[in-house]
């Protein structure tokens, strides 16, 4: 009886010593993650070729199944970052995804599971606090949606109405904020588990809006065969809350990796590469096009 | 263009996964399957792998186990056995399945730096969870043994473990059995929280499809919803039959 309380508690003494052990890395500013030290990403990979990639699947046009084939905005730069880091690397690199949804795109870049999360993850200085990000390698703006049957609304009429936003999505915070600082009664907010979800509740009229960044809303609803604009029956505020810049989000602390995505993202835009693949999701043929000339990005002078 | 048969295909196979997500050092029938077909590998496997851990467990947490011997050493070992077996059942069962889960899936690389493919994390996670539930069944199971029927092996000449394996799990094999498929039933069910975490089975399918397809949302859920029914139902009626066929007949008091 004696022999079996000691073995209780040296094993809860265990589990908590355990918990400790996991929670420590996150506090301290200095550890990474245990037994890394910062800044080794790139070495890693130079030693075993492996580059894993944190990718969404469920967010059109970044990722999302068309004719059952995984494709995306994500998914190219995914494979054509793969291409350029070689030259980086010194070595052949082999792509690997892990899928990753909205709750998990963050947390496993800062265990370190993946090597970079490509999720249309928005930079915020909320999550800047765990992870990096790279450049901005897309831009776009959050508006509403809503039933143009209604009438043409703006940003203002939805104060004190009920909006729809998608889960782990960082447009709680700005619409909260925004609404806030224009003085205006704050609209009730109604989390969905995805954008179909909250573009049917907006179609059935339980709620008055959904939002989330533009293009993911108005290529998921036209996907679901609802169109936006004139010829549908939803439409887009035209003035939008808050702007949105897509980033990559790599390990904190690290900044020869970050620098190395970096890296990777200019030389696709010097080549053009990056061109071609944005044309091909947000050019003039796209669901939801957003000309490139308004957004730029600045490479880094080589040399 | 998106007949009926495509949405089915769809949910019950999956979508091709992409290469760049398969690692091959890891058996590819694992990871290459999706939808029902991967919802129903996972159940199967973490029952199968449950059931043996369960066994063990429950076979630790014998009241036997740590009075029987008179041998100090024995005994200390039975204790020790008794109270690791103990904090692993009441952990896991005290925990809520999506945080097991996600423990589950963070913790490998965590502590040991260990790259595991989605499906094989997900029927671990599974495992830990139907072992402890089957753990208490089995338990049970032992407790509902009649002690004389023990002495009858003893006295026949069979040692204490053909006593075990011969005598008493058969016989306590039947009596587990409606809580052995309900069981079944719930990991099945459970497993849809495997979505959180963007294992490709059936609900996360069901997710990617209403995100990439135009399809009606209402229409998926009442297809999955109908699946997952279906399923359980022919799951029930099916385990109790095999484990039936399993059991030998003749050993009925």
């Amino acid at each position: 009886m004696k022999t079996r309380n000691l073995v209780f508690v040296l094993l809860s003494i265990g589990m908590v010593l355990l918990g400790y052990y996991i929670g420590k890395g996150r506090n301290s500013q200095q550890i990474v993650s245990p037994g890394q030290k910062s800044g080794d990403t790139l070495s890693k990979i130079k030693s075993d070729g492996r580059l894993i990639v944190g990718i969404g699947q469920e967010a059109a046009p970044f990722g999302y199944r068309e004719n059952n084939e995984l494709v995306g905005f994500d998914v190219d730069i995914a494979r054509a970052i793969a291409g350029r880091l070689e030259e980086y690397a010194g070595r052949k690199v082999s792509l690997e995804f892990k899928s990753v949804t909205d709750e998990t795109r963050i947390a496993w870049v800062q265990s370190g599971e993946v090597h970079l999360s490509l999720c249309h993850t928005n930079i915020t200085r909320k999550r800047l606090a765990n992870v990096d990000f790279s450049v901005p390698y897309g831009w776009d703006g959050k508006g509403i949606l809503y039933r143009r049957a209604e009438g043409k609304r703006d940003l203002d009429w939805f104060a004190g109405k009920s909006i729809g936003i998608k889960r782990s999505s960082s447009s709680e915070g700005e619409i909260k904020s925004y609404f806030e600082n224009k003085g205006w009664t704050l609209p009730s907010l109604r989390q969905f588990d995805n954008h179909a979800a909250g573009i049917r509740a907006l179609m059935d009229g339980q709620i008055d809006g959904f939002t989330d960044d533009n293009s993911i809303i108005i290529n998921t609803a036209m996907l679901a065969g609802y169109k936006v604009g004139l010829a549908g029956p939803l439409s887009m505020t035209d003035t939008s809350y808050s702007p949105t810049f897509f980033g990559i989000a790599a390990p904190q602390n690290d900044s020869v990796w970050r620098d190395t995505l970096n890296y990777c993202l200019h030389d696709l835009w010097l080549s053009g590469d990056f061109q071609t693949i944005y044309d091909k999701w947000f050019g003039p043929k796209s669901m939801c096009p957003i000309p490139l000339k308004d957004h730029k990005m600045e490479p880094f002078v080589k040399g | 263009m998106m007949t009926l048969r495509h949405v089915l295909s769809v949910l019950l196979f999956g979508y091709p996964v992409p290469p760049e997500m398969i690692d091959p050092h890891f058996p590819s029938f694992l990871q290459r399957g999706g939808g029902m077909l991967l919802t129903l590998l996972i159940t199967g496997l973490s029952m199968l792998i449950g059931a043996i851990l369960g066994t063990a467990l429950a076979l630790c947490r014998r009241e036997k186990t740590k009075a029987a011997s008179a041998n100090a050493f024995d005994r200390m070992i039975g204790s020790a056995l008794y109270s690791t077996a103990t904090v692993l059942v009441e952990a896991v069962r005290g925990l809520p399945i999506a945080l097991l889960i996600l423990l589950t899936f963070h913790l490998p690389y965590r502590l040991f730096h260990l790259r595991l493919p989605d499906s094989v994390l997900a029927i671990t996670a599974l495992s830990f969870y139907s072992g402890a539930y089957l753990s208490e069944i089995v338990r049970a199971g032992f407790r509902s043994f009649d002690p004389s029927l023990h002495h009858v092996g003893r006295v026949l000449g069979l040692t204490p473990r053909q006593v075990l394996l011969k005598i008493e799990l058969p016989i306590i094999c039947r009596h587990m059995l409606p809580d052995l498929t309900n069981l079944a039933v719930t990991v099945f069910k459970d497993s849809s929280t495997l979505a959180i975490v963007a294992v490709p089975e059936l609900t996360y399918v069901a997710r990617q499809m209403v995100m990439s397809e135009p399809i009606n949302y209402g229409l998926v859920l009442l297809l999955v919803l109908g699946s997952y029914w279906v399923l359980a139902t022919v799951l029930s009626v099916l385990t109790t039959r095999t484990l039936r066929l399993l059991v030998p007949m003749h050993i009925s008091f």
